[in-house]
């Protein structure tokens, strides 16, 4: 079928039955293709780079913070691709960066996984960047990247200066790791530290101290010297009693006062509710078993600190 | 017969590339909205030209119009596996050449639901292949064939560019003897003679 020679709304039209990984996939296909898919109306988003297991990397849109549909997978092995049947085998050429590798699809989700042939270091941050920078050409993604991932594989992450979010997953490193990616990449809107992240990550990191949105999940480690040294503009954390314990230093540290239910009703159309929807779920339903719990408002710019006996929210 | 009026009565001929004519029924008609903006306020004298696509073509295409003139307004893509026995039917029936024949039709007269059908039918072709198998599926052209219409255009261009030339020339004559003044050409075969005499007496 001679897809070229359709006229040009029978092949937008085409096109518009294509889900985005699909299109991924089918502007790999020729600079023809390529055009035809950046003509298409796409909403900017961002993307995410996810590498949560070694010599595994994932790319994906931000629907939401925290939520990412993946579009596309990719290996680096030790395979021969001489050897291979040359009809498996699939030739991907991305500004200057040409990869062989072979496409299988996740058997449930149908995500499309590239194996590619072990490259060195330099070669794969190419394709993570060439990769990207595809994406903002071709689906007009915007350029500023995110990143999940256990900071084992930090080298594996592409060629940037600036990451909007960040999310650590677990890793054996320690916070010397963590301050050198702080320094590396600057994190321009938020860190998300998740429940299995270990304490040895953050607990003498300096730099992560100076994050606009500081999202920590479980942090027995975050006592109160340290939380009074960040300087961010929300933190959302739950810890331990001893940081309830020091409420009204938190409280003066940030300038909070009293919440008074009378007048204040929570509504969470804050910042701070586009960032960590989950973790403020669970506080609501661990609520009806917590004695003290209120929000806290900062009279200077209207700032809101949910308080639960342990866990912070402030926004 | 052809008439402006939009009853369900009435029937409209069509012409086909071979310059066959056949009926359509004017409700089957109007799902198309090329000729809804061409002829049905207008009306047409004679039978109504689609001469760009054949007569098998053009039965199919009306073939659907009329299975679905009962049919609701049609609201946006359906999903393939919510189409009825009928028009799977009608689609498995078609071979490739039709089913592409089918697709220009409906995309000239603009026949939005089965145009959406037909497209609908083609990006299930490309869903879960690789790159490789996409290019398979869409034919892209090879390097060699590239290479060749490269070719054929450059020795168009080539072609069309002496022939071009050829005109300018033409016209440059036919210019200096029809189109200029009377006057203005003795004047300019005066200029001439003088110097071809004035380099003579020179010499």
């Amino acid at each position: 079928m001679r897809f070229l020679n359709f006229p040009f709304l029978v092949y937008e039209n085409i096109l518009k039955h294509l889900e985005p990984r699909e299109l991924l996939l089918f502007s790999f296909c020729s600079l023809k293709t390529r055009t035809l898919v950046s003509r298409m109306r796409h909403t900017p988003t961002y993307t995410i780079f996810i590498l949560d297991k070694p010599e595994k990397m994932s790319y994906g849109f931000v629907e939401k913070p925290e939520k990412e549909q993946i579009l596309l997978s990719w290996t680096w092995k030790k395979i021969a691709m001489e050897s291979e049947n040359l009809d498996n085998r699939t030739r991907l050429k991305l500004k200057d960066v040409l990869l062989d590798c072979r496409v299988t699809f996740h058997r449930k989700l149908n995500i499309p996984t590239l194996v590619c042939r072990c490259e060195d270091v330099s070669s794969r941050k190419r394709f993570a960047t060439a990769l990207h920078s595809h994406m903002c050409e071709v689906f007009h993604v915007k350029p500023e990247m995110q990143f999940k991932l256990s900071l084992d594989y930090m080298d594996e992450l592409p060629y940037t200066n600036t990451v909007r979010d960040v999310t650590f997953l677990q890793s054996s490193v320690n916070s010397t790791v963590a301050d050198e990616f702080f320094e590396k990449f600057h994190v321009t809107r938020a860190l998300f530290s998740k429940r299995c992240v270990p304490d040895r990550l953050l607990k003498h990191s300096c730099k992560f101290l100076e994050i606009k949105n500081l999202f920590v999940d479980w942090s027995p480690w975050l006592d109160i010297t340290l939380l009074l040294k960040v300087k961010c503009e929300n933190i959302m954390f739950s810890s331990s009693t001893s940081v309830a314990n020091d409420a009204h230093l938190i409280m003066d540290n940030f300038n909070l006062e009293a919440w008074d239910p009378e007048v204040d009703k929570i509504e969470y159309d804050e910042p701070v509710h586009d960032y960590c929807e989950e973790l403020l779920y669970f506080l609501y339903d661990i609520k009806k078993y917590m004695l003290r719990s209120g929000i806290l408002r900062r009279q200077s710019d209207g700032s809101r600190a949910l308080d639960k006996t342990g866990s912070y929210c402030s926004s | 017969m052809t008439s402006p009026a939009s009853s369900s009565e009435v029937k409209y001929l069509i012409e086909s590339s071979e310059g066959n004519t056949f009926d359509v029924s004017g409700a089957a008609l109007r799902q198309s909205n090329t000729f809804n903006a061409m002829f049905l306020n207008i009306g047409a004298d004679g039978p109504i030209p689609f001469t760009d696509y054949n007569e098998a073509t053009l039965k199919k295409v009306f073939e659907y119009c009329e299975h679905s003139v009962n049919e609701e307004n049609y609201s946006g893509p359906k999903h393939q596996d919510d189409l009825s026995k009928w028009d799977l039917n009608f689609f498995n029936e078609m071979d490739q050449k039709m089913f592409i024949d089918v697709i220009n039709a409906s995309n000239f007269l603009d026949i939005e639901r089965l145009t959406s059908y037909c497209c609908e039918r083609i990006a299930r072709m490309l869903r879960g292949k690789n790159t490789q198998e996409m290019i398979k599926v869409i034919t892209l052209p090879t390097a060699e064939e590239l290479e060749a219409k490269q070719k054929v255009e450059e020795k168009k261009a080539a072609a069309a560019k002496k022939v071009a030339e050829k005109a300018a020339e033409t016209a440059e004559k036919t210019e200096t003897l029809e189109e200029l003044p009377v006057q203005q050409l003795v004047q300019t075969t005066r200029n001439k003679l003088t110097r071809k005499y004035l380099s003579f007496s020179n010499e």
